[in-house]
């Protein structure tokens, strides 16, 4: 292909095409060859990189709202639509549909449950191995146990049932060392989410204790759980002026995925730092909590919880040069 | 949930053929069409709001677009991509949209104030630029220049334009869904760049 | 579908912190301005806006609203150039009143804004960009939205539609169907009239008390406890256990927890891929043709000695499976040689709807009550 077939200013109409990669392989080739050899040509290229740069910051992403507001009405229509040539009743349908999915030989259920059992492969209960603590305990201290359940008992006290060969019941008060280490080990090992939210549930009772609230902000940090992490969140909030809760909050804010936990966790940390006592200053908030906030402010991506860390920042007047 | 095609792709997270999925919806299974209505809604709401810059105009065609698809879809027979079909439905609403805005804007100013785009404008582009206060200043009056000259642009080159630059789609497919020529096509964009080119020079 | 743009101004006012009274308030300087309009009885009122909002009941047919916005700046002129701008206007659009209320953009003022609506509305529709949303009892219907922040609703008389970008969702009492979304949050309802449709898209425990009708409830992650349903119970959850004190006919399904159902009447699914089934059946009751599912977990169910029902139990549990049964009527055997699935089969009271319930690692329990 010879480059002096083409002029400057035919390769200039093409270089929206080109961008766009709408020419045709000839023309490409040879409106790139021009431009190797025309630097004209090369920064009319650049200036119309520039202008589809300055295009894509012209486009409006709908919000989430909108597009929730949208799916609603559809639903809404479509359902009034479905009313209007119904012909069944809906519990029929519904009924119909589930007799219909389960023949004998293979249930639909079935195979769905097959299907994902293979993702979670790899399940077991917790094992757990508590130490010298159970000598005091009516147990044969087996080597290992699995926690089956925990519930409160009516007299203030917890039950927990553990698999042995044979499930046994343990019932113990809450303060009762021995309760307490299984409580604390199912709350972080078991494999069961339901089993830990139930076990935080009775420990957020507890949390004046150290190491039950040590247990809670391991929950709060770790658990991979959001429903298990929000119950541990709503155990700690008395605690709120704990130094170490503060700072598993701040954790929070920084790494959870979950923008509910982040919202809440701004609340919490915000609290009491209003308009009434902002003459106190920094003070309010301490060093690390402040660096976390002004971290935040660079990755967040909810506008609220953006919008109450800056409002925060801006009351402990704290430094905001440094995102 | 339930135990469609649909639901279960979405508890294993494997693909599932799109086919499949639109006999599933044309055979009833209202899940199989939520999950088609899901995978396309969110560009359809952000081509009707990029074109008509208003969230109620564009929440309309978002709506009467899948009450179509709803009401039709046992008569898609698979002579284009349902995308091309879905498409086709949308623009035709919009470009209707934007002449019947044209005529009432050049009717009476007084409406389109009344009814305040702008100020709607202002609220969705907030949320963009808010990173970044030094951008959000250059960026606003770059914003006003690129909004007049898309307003320069005819319904169909807007449209175009539209197509091939925010939402990506190759020229071959812009002809399809407007039943039209790619060549017919690229001649609308080019007029298009032109234009937008000739508003923004100075500016870029 | 009308495109009519009905937009008609009944008024409009400029929220200009300029004419509006800046004043200080311990760090701040805080501008309020508001305003009140009438409005016709059964109307429906929009509000658009930016910042958290609190909708109270208003005597008369006046709605009014008042918008506090605060800020920390060096002095008064500093304050009124950061507070300025922005304006509220009062259209009529599709027959809704909208109440377009624009304060500052800046992220570093904090705006508030109180609406007081009088009793005879009909709906009251908040659309704002962020912060939290609380209404107080009300006697018509609400549609809420915010890009992030709780929402907290009093007692409802109509149906209650709401989404946050982010936050917990609490609901008092809802006079009609509660239809409700958030991105991430703990969702908590305590009475509802309707049908109920909950979702939490990446995870929060939902949680409801009582409902009249159906409740569906989706969580990406977390916990589902339903206390009473007048109508079927859906629940599906990738993890954490659900739990249904009554309903008539439940759909469960968990990735990982404990189900725990109880079942008025009509049919019964249930499955868990990793956790057991607690399912009791209760007296007197007409049930329908049911399925439980666990497949790594044990399955129990509580049998009232009086219900005719038709049992298949299939145990393909590794080793020596276990059917384990109070019922006579059900018999135990392997199906075939060689690691076959041990199946338990049988009518019991002269048989009835089919009870289908499958482990591949646990033992299934049929208990009489």
């Amino acid at each position: 292909m010879n480059a002096k077939h083409v002029s400057c200013d035919m390769v200039r109409r093409q270089l929206s095409m080109l961008l766009y990669g709408e020419l045709t392989f000839d023309e490409e080739e040879a409106v790139e060859a021009h431009l190797e050899s025309c630097a004209g040509c090369r920064r009319a290229l650049e200036q119309e990189q520039n202008l589809h740069a300055a295009f894509d910051q012209a486009e409006i992403e709908p919000a989430a709202s909108a597009l929730w507001e949208s799916r609603q009405n559809l639903q809404a229509r479509i359902a009034a639509e479905q009313a209007a040539s119904r012909r069944a009743g809906w519990w029929d349908q519904f009924v119909d549909a589930l007799t219909l999915r389960l023949p004998s030989g293979s249930p639909a259920w079935m195979k769905t449950a097959g299907a994902l059992a293979l993702v979670t492969l790899g399940f077991f209960g917790a094992r757990l191995t508590p130490g010298t603590g159970f000598t005091g305990m009516s147990l044969a201290t087996p080597d290992a146990q699995r926690v089956r359940s925990v519930e409160p008992a009516a007299n203030g006290g917890v039950q927990i049932v553990l698999d042995e060969t044979r499930h046994r019941v343990v019932s113990g008060n809450l303060d009762d060392q021995n309760i307490r280490v299984l409580l604390l080990s199912a709350a972080k090992e078991a494999s069961d989410p339901g089993l830990r939210y139930e076990t935080v549930g009775i420990l957020n009772d507890r949390a004046q204790a150290d190491e039950v609230r040590d247990t809670l902000i391991y929950a709060l940090e770790h658990d991979e759980n959001a429903g298990v992490r929000l119950k541990a969140m709503d155990g700690l909030r008395p605690f709120v002026q704990h130094p170490e809760v503060r700072k598993a909050l701040a954790g929070v804010l920084l790494s959870d995925g979950n923008p509910g936990m982040r919202t809440q966790a701004i609340d919490l940390l915000t609290e009491g730092v209003d308009e009434s006592n902002a003459n106190r200053g920094p003070d309010m908030l301490d060093r690390d909590i402040i660096g976390t906030l002004q971290e935040l402010m660079s990755i967040e991506s909810n506008a609220y919880v953006r919008q109450r860390g800056e409002h925060v920042l801006q009351l402990v007047n704290a430094s905001r040069e440094t995102y | 949930m339930n135990h469609g095609a649909a639901s279960l792709a979405q508890r294993t997270g494997l693909p599932v053929d799109e086919k499949a999925l639109i006999q599933a919806a044309q055979e009833g299974d209202q899940d199989a069409f939520g999950q088609l209505v899901r995978a396309y809604d969110q560009s359809v709401l952000r081509l009707a709001m990029n074109l008509l810059r208003s969230q109620e105009d564009a929440q309309d065609v978002y709506q009467e677009a899948f009450l179509r698809v709803y009401r039709n879809l046992k008569n898609f027979r698979f002579d284009c991509s349902f995308h091309t079909w879905l498409y086709r439905i949308v623009t035709n609403l919009c470009l209707d949209q934007m002449r019947k805005k044209k005529v009432r804007k050049e009717e009476s100013t007084q409406v389109e104030a009344a009814d305040g785009p702008l100020d709607r404008m202002d609220t969705f582009q907030e949320s963009r630029v808010e990173g970044d206060p030094e951008r959000g200043l250059l960026s606003g009056e770059l914003r006003e220049r690129i909004q007049s000259a898309l307003s320069g642009l005819t319904a169909r080159e807007r449209m175009v334009f539209e197509l091939r630059h925010y939402q990506g789609l190759k020229l071959r497919n812009i002809g399809e869904i407007l039943g039209t020529s790619e060549e017919a096509a690229k001649n609308c964009l080019f007029r298009a760049t032109q234009k937008m080119r000739v508003a923004l020079g100075d500016f870029v | 579908m009308k495109f009519s743009l009905a937009t008609l101004a009944l008024g409009a006012a400029a929220i200009a912190a300029a004419q509006a009274p800046v004043v200080r308030e311990g760090a701040y300087w805080v501008g309020t301005v508001g305003d009140s309009f009438e409005i016709a009885p059964q109307a429906a009122l929009q509000v658009n806006t930016r910042g958290s909002v609190a909708v109270r009941r208003a005597a008369g047919n006046q709605v009014t609203y008042r918008v506090r916005q605060s800020v920390i700046a060096a002095n008064e002129d500093q304050a009124r150039a950061l507070l300025g701008g922005g304006g509220a206007q009062v259209s009529s659009f599709r027959g809704r009143v909208v109440l377009q209320l624009q304060p500052v953009s800046a992220r570093n003022v904090e705006t508030r804004v109180e609406i007081g609506v009088p009793a005879q509305i009909s709906t009251v529709l908040i659309r704002t960009e962020r912060g939290a949303i609380h209404v107080a009892d009300f006697d018509g219907s609400v549609q809420l939205t915010t890009g992030g922040g709780e929402i907290r609703l009093g007692k409802i008389g109509g149906s209650v539609q709401c989404y946050s970008g982010a936050g917990q969702l609490a609901i008092e009492r809802a006079g009609g169907a509660i239809d409700c979304t958030t991105v991430g949050g703990n969702i908590d309802v305590r009475e509802a009239a309707g049908p109920v449709a909950l979702s939490n898209q990446m995870g929060g425990n939902i949680h409801v008390d009582k409902a009249a009708g159906d409740v569906h409830a989706h969580s990406a992650q977390g916990m589902i406890e339903v206390g009473q349903a007048g109508g079927a119970v859906f629940a599906d959850t990738q993890g954490g256990f659900i739990q249904v004190g009554s309903a008539h006919g439940i759909q469960a399904e968990s990735m990982a927890g404990t189900v725990r159902v109880r079942n008025d009447a009509g049919p019964m699914n249930v499955a868990t891929v990793a956790g057991n089934i607690l399912a009791e059946l209760l007296s007197g009751v007409r049930v329908q043709d049911s399925s439980l599912v666990a497949s790594s977990g044990d399955i129990t169910v509580m049998i009232p000695s009086d219900l005719a029902l038709s049992v298949m139990a299939r145990n393909a549990t590794g080793g020596v499976p276990r059917i384990i049964s109070d019922f006579p009527e059900i018999r135990v055997a392997r199906t075939g040689f060689f690691r076959s699935p041990l199946v338990g089969q049988g009518a019991i009271n002269g048989g009835g709807p089919v009870l289908n319930l499958n482990t591949s690692s646990g033992v299934i329990y049929l208990r009489r009550k």
